[in-house]
This record gives C-alpha cells, sequence and structure tokens, in this order.
C-alpha cells in the first residue's frame, strides 16, 4: 500500500508517570515508523514512565509493517520499564491483533515468561 | 612620370607627413594595388612593403585580396564594407580601409591578437562547456554499462582524439573488459589478457591514481594489444582514471594519430573532466548492474515454484510482485511434495513484513529453515517454534505470517492439516458453494518470544477447494472510489463462485478479481495457492509428474 494517509502521532504526558500517543492515519509501510520515532525521542526525554497509552481510535488501517512498528514500539516502551496499552482499538485492528495473537503480549503486564505462553 | 601619377605622389606626401609618426600601421594603395606611401609603424610591421611596388607581390595575401576587392567595387564612401583580417607572423591585424577620392585606399591595419585570442579562448571554452553537457545527458540517460562504455568512447572520439579505449577493472581471470572507438569506426568490444604496467600510467589509472601527463608517455611504448586494429602510428596518447563512486571505474585511454596534434595542458584538463563524467555514469550503471544482478539471483531461489498435481492432489498458486522497483516481495510459497505416494506433502504460504531486500532476506531464512525442518512436519506447532527461535533477533521487528499445510490424497478426497502463524486462516470452497474459514489461529513468527497455535484437521471432497493467500489480496485497494479494500467479504463471495473448478481456474479467478478492483492502484505483493480435490472421473490423469496417478 503505497496511497496511505500521513500519519501525525501527537505525545503528551499526564503526571509523572503516564504518557500518551494519539495516532492518526494509517500505520502502514510508508508511515509506521513515524510512531517509533516519536516514542522515542520522548522516552528519552521522560524518565520515570509507568504507562505509556497508544490511542488508536484514529488508525485507519494497519498492515503487517504497522503491526512490526507496535511490536517495535512495545520493545521501547519495555525497554524504559513501562506498560504499553492500546486504547480505543478499532475492530480492524482489534481483528489484526486477535489473528496473529499480539494483543496479549503487547499490553500484558510484565514480559511474558515461558510459563505464560499461550500454548494450545 | 605622368601628370596623373605625380598629382597622386605628391597628394600622398601630403598625408604621409601627417600620418607617418602614427601609432597604428597604415599603407596607401592606387586603384590598381601599387603602394603609394606607408608610415613608419607599417614599414616596421611590413618589412617587404615598398613604395612603388604592388601589394600582391610584397603584402600578405589577406590584405592584397580585400585590397582588390575594394578597388573593384565601385560604390563610392570613405569606407565601404567591413574591415579585412588576417595575420602577419603571429599577430592578428584588422585592415580598415579608408577610401579617397583620387581612387587611393589607406588601410589602417589595428593589431587585435588579444581580443582574438580571447575571442577564441571563449569559443572553445564555451564548446567544451558544451561537450560536457552533452556527455552528461548522453551518459546519465542510460544505466546500461556496456552502453555506457560505448557512449564514452564515441562521445572522446568525436571531441577529443582519433581513439578512444575504455578499459573497466579486472574481472573474473585477472582480464580487462574494454571498449575501443576509431573515429568513424565502429565501436569494438573485447576481453584483453593483458598486463596493464606495459602503458604507463595505467595500471596506477586502473587503481584511481591521479593521471600521467600525456608528455610524459612515450607513443612509441605503446604495446600493440593498445592500438586498435587499423590505427597507425600513435602520436600522442593521454591516460585518465575513471573515478567511480569510492572505487574506480576503470582507465580511459585517448590517442590521438601521429599527424595530430599533441595533447594540450587545457585538453588534458578537459579529458579529465569528461573522463569524471564518465567514470560517475559508469559506476552509477555498474552499481545498477550488481543490483539487477543480485535482484535477479534472490529472484531464481525466492521465485515460486511453479505447482502443478502431486500425488493425486492439484495445486495451483498465482504471485504477483508489489512493484517493479523492488521486484522481490515479502511474500511467498512453496511446495515439498511428499517422498512416498501416501505420505503427507508439506505446502508453505507466507507473508514477511516489509518490503525489498530486506524482505527478500528474511523470506530465504524462512524456506530453508522451513525445509530443514519437514521432517517435523508431523507437529506444526513444534514446527513454528522451531522457525520461531532462528528467526528471534534483536534489532528489528521484523516477523512473518505464514499458513502450514500437510496434504495427502485420502480415498477420493484429500486430507488436510493447516495450521497458521498469525496469516488470515485459509478459506475451504465446499461443492455447494459454502464458504468456510479454517479453524486456525496461531503467533505470528519472528517477534516474540513464544508461539502457540491451533491445527485445524479437515477432508476435501472431490472438487472441493482450501485457498491459502496473503493480505495483499484483501487489502488492495481500489475499487469504485478507488480507496477501499477488497476485503474478505468480497473474497468469500468470489470463491462462492468458485465451486468445483479446478485449482488453476480458482487462483486464476482471484488474482484477476483483485488486480481488476486495484485498477492502477499501487499494490503489495498477492499471493494465492489453491489445494484442490480433483473431482473423480480422471480415473488414469497423470499430471505431468509420473507419481500423480490416482484412483478415484
Amino acid at each position: 500500500m503505497t496511497a496511505g494517509q500521513r500519519l501525525t502521532c501527537t505525545w503528551a504526558v499526564a503526571g509523572r508517570r503516564t504518557g500518551r500517543l494519539t495516532i492518526v492515519g494509517d500505520l502502514d509501510y510508508d508511515h509506521a515508523d513515524e510512531i517509533n520515532r516519536v516514542l522515542v525521542e520522548n522516552l528519552g526525554a521522560h524518565p520515570g514512565l509507568r504507562a505509556v497509552h497508544l490511542d488508536c481510535a484514529e488508525v485507519a488501517f494497519c498492515d503487517s509493517y504497522g503491526l512490526a512498528a507496535l511490536l517495535m514500539a512495545h520493545r521501547h516502551i519495555r525497554g524504559v520499564g513501562a506498560r504499553l496499552h492500546l486504547d480505543n482499538l478499532q475492530p480492524g485492528l482489534t481483528r489484526l491483533l486477535e489473528l496473529t495473537r499480539t494483543l496479549e503480549y503487547l499490553t500484558a503486564e510484565a514480559a511474558p515468561s515461558r510459563a505464560e505462553k499461550f500454548d494450545t | 612620370m605622368t601628370e596623373p601619377e605625380h598629382a597622386t605622389s605628391a597628394a600622398v606626401l601630403e598625408i604621409d607627413a601627417r600620418i607617418d609618426t602614427a601609432p597604428y600601421p597604415a599603407v596607401v594603395a592606387d586603384a590598381a594595388g601599387i603602394v603609394q606611401a606607408l608610415n613608419r609603424a607599417a614599414r616596421t610591421l611590413l618589412p617587404d612593403v615598398r613604395v612603388g611596388e604592388t601589394l600582391t607581390a610584397t603584402a600578405p595575401g589577406w590584405l592584397a585580396e580585400s585590397h582588390a576587392t575594394l578597388a573593384a567595387d565601385p560604390t563610392p564612401g570613405p569606407s565601404p564594407g567591413g574591415a579585412a583580417q588576417g595575420w602577419v607572423d603571429r599577430r592578428s591585424l584588422e585592415g580598415h580601409p579608408v577610401r579617397h577620392d583620387d581612387g587611393t585606399v589607406t588601410w589602417w591595419l589595428v593589431d587585435d591578437t588579444d581580443t582574438r585570442l580571447a575571442r577564441e579562448a571563449l569559443r572553445t571554452e564555451q564548446a567544451r562547456t558544451a561537450f560536457l553537457t552533452e556527455v552528461s545527458t548522453a551518459l546519465l540517460g542510460s544505466l546500461n554499462l556496456q552502453r555506457c562504455m560505448e557512449t564514452t568512447v564515441t562521445l572522446a572520439t568525436v571531441n577529443l582524439c582519433d581513439a578512444a579505449i575504455v578499459m573497466a577493472p579486472a574481472g573474473r581471470g585477472g582480464r580487462y573488459p574494454t571498449v575501443t572507438a576509431v573515429r568513424g569506426g565502429e565501436v569494438v568490444h573485447d576481453v584483453l589478457d593483458v598486463d596493464a604496467e606495459e602503458v604507463p600510467g595505467l595500471a596506477e589509472a586502473l587503481q584511481g591514481f591521479p593521471p600521467v601527463p600525456s608528455r610524459w608517455l612515450d607513443p612509441m611504448s605503446v604495446p600493440e594489444w593498445l592500438r586498435p586494429t587499423g590505427f597507425g602510428e600513435v602520436g600522442s596518447i593521454v591516460v585518465t582514471p575513471l573515478p567511480g563512486h569510492g572505487v574506480p571505474a576503470g582507465a580511459l585511454i585517448l590517442v590521438r594519430g601521429a599527424g595530430a596534434a599533441e595533447f594540450s595542458e587545457e585538453e588534458e584538463v578537459v579529458a579529465r573532466l569528461f573522463a569524471t563524467r564518465a567514470g560517475v555514469a559508469m559506476s552509477a550503471a555498474r552499481m545498477y548492474d550488481q543490483q539487477a544482478s543480485i535482484t535477479e539471483t534472490l529472484m531464481r531461489d525466492l521465485l515460486p515454484p511453479t505447482v502443478h498435481q502431486l500425488s493425486g492432489v492439484e495445486f495451483a498458486a498465482r504471485y504477483r510482485a508489489a512493484q517493479d522497483g523492488d521486484r522481490i516481495g515479502g511474500d511467498f510459497y512453496d511446495v515439498h511434495p511428499a517422498s512416498e505416494e501416501d505420505e503427507e506433502s508439506l505446502v508453505v504460504l507466507g507473508d514477511v513484513c516489509g518490503k525489498g531486500l530486506d524482505a527478500a532476506v528474511l523470506t530465504g531464512k524462512i524456506r530453508s529453515t522451513l525445509h530443514a525442518l519437514l521432517p517435523l512436519a508431523d507437529d506444526h506447532l513444534r514446527m513454528l517454534r522451531l522457525l520461531n527461535g532462528a528467526l528471534l533477533n534483536t534489532h528489528d521487528a521484523r516477523f512473518a505470517t505464514l499458513v502450514l499445510a500437510s496434504v495427502a490424497r485420502d480415498g477420493a478426497g484429500v486430507r488436510l492439516r493447516l495450521t497458521c502463524g498469525g496469516h488470515p486462516a485459509p478459506l475451504v470452497v465446499r461443492a455447494d458453494g459454502r464458504v468456510e474459514e479454517a479453524p486456525t489461529r496461531g503467533t505470528l513468527i519472528g517477534a516474540m518470544p513464544d508461539v502457540g497455535a491451533t491445527t485445524a484437521e479437515l477432508t476435501l471432497g472431490p472438487g472441493e477447494t482450501c485457498l491459502m493467500y496473503t493480505d495483499g489480496i484483501t487489502e488492495a485497494k481500489g475499487g469504485p472510489f478507488g480507496d477501499e479494500l477488497f476485503g474478505e467479504h468480497r473474497l468469500h463471495r468470489a470463491l462462492g463462485e468458485c465451486a468445483g473448478m479446478p485449482a488453476e481456474a480458482v487462483v486464476e479467478r482471484v488474482q484477476m478479481l483483485a488486480s481488476q478492483w486495484l485498477g492502477r492502484g499501487a499494490h503489495d505483493d498477492m499471493a494465492v495457492l489453491a489445494i484442490t480435490a480433483p473431482r473423480g472421473q480422471h480415473l488414469t490423469a497423470v499430471g505431468g509428474h509420473g507419481r500423480g496417478r490416482y484412483t478415484a
């Protein structure tokens, strides 16, 4: 997909412990890297965060590259000791996260250990 | 002396007295071209010209001719026609004629050597600039290395020299690919197995060292292999490196025949500027070439195989890569035939996140890992876990989604075990047109430390099809308004119309519908693979692959 909408990411801090990244646009091959650029910049500027919310209310489309960006965001947020929350997931994105079984992993309390694996 | 001549001489003498000390040379001649007078400056400049002699016999040809033309022209006036121009020794002179009433003409000679030289230098410079611009345009128009080399030698022979040779850096076996052109002749390609050291400066130039000035090169030392066929004696030679992007692109050798002027210092500068442009164009072409051949090599290995009927099961697949720019996409599929007639074959279809070379490398890794894991194919989850472990890395979150399908002929039908790793579930088209989603789910591969998955087991009756596809199909953006996704709903509906069709027809139809939906819009890779249980009639059908015989 090359004809996606531009992606804008807006960072805000609520208190000293919580960050919020509002994502508007398409999480696709051409744009998804933007969330990690903004995240890395702000995670560095705000040490001590405990939670980072990604507000996905306005995510119109997410392809596999967008999902890779979310997984990378998860890595960055975990890296500073915070927990990732995905807010206002729209049906399309929820479906993608369920299809790939990444939803639990992305929003888990702590890093999933071998004991917690969602085996079947 | 006759009366009129005397009168003329008197008049001349009178003028002479006033012009004798003028800083510009002046020559007075009558209509017949006989010199009547000349001043002191003229006597210095033209020592052969004397009063009473003809201009034709004593003055430079251009002056005598201009005078004759002027004398033959009856139009009266002080200064008819333009100025004459010519050379005396190494000085350029402009002759300005002034016609007198008695038919005599005074030629004022003005030295314009410096102006002329400056103008000529300007013209040469303009011509060179035009040449270099032409060079850039001609060279940058092509990303084909051979054509770049041809253009270089051709342009060189038109503008710089009589023969030109481009030598590329030594290739396989230490031999040098060369392209040679003689002015007006054909361009000749060759591969030379020679010692570059034989030409002074050539070995250095091939390594990108600064050029040796041509006057240091003895034309007699030019080895026979460098002399173009049919080229006479070499007069002068210039060897210039072709600088590339960080690495030398080869050497340019310019040759002039024995009769031609040697290369001047300015010409060598132009040759160097020319070589710079040619070198950049060639190394760009070479890089493109390398890239294209890398892509070609990868493509050959990564391109999905053509699939047919195997062990009594129909397979068909279609693949459409995203863009021509990065032809290797992230989608892949493989069919690993069973080693024994009634064992399972393994089919893999997947999608690697991203595009281009990165995606291609990951694709290659996945395909070879799975190939190695084939003996474990009876446990899909274990296979996925091992694959996941092999793919995990720390520097990015690239992952793949895929479907594993173990396929075996089972009586008239086909038995399937399907496992999704984060991939859209395969769709099953039943004989009555119902479309079902295979009940399998699993984690994507290569991004998270643990993976889980459920395997679905099902059977296809004769004429029934299981379709595996990548999201390039469902996410094809287009339709009447150009921004709608093809979507699963449309795919389901399209498949419903494919009940009872052979595998080839199903993939053809799905691919066609998605492509139509796209129109001319950009798209991701699209891959579809159909597994079909043949309808019962082809009892002795042989699928072109020997062991395709089955009974219904």
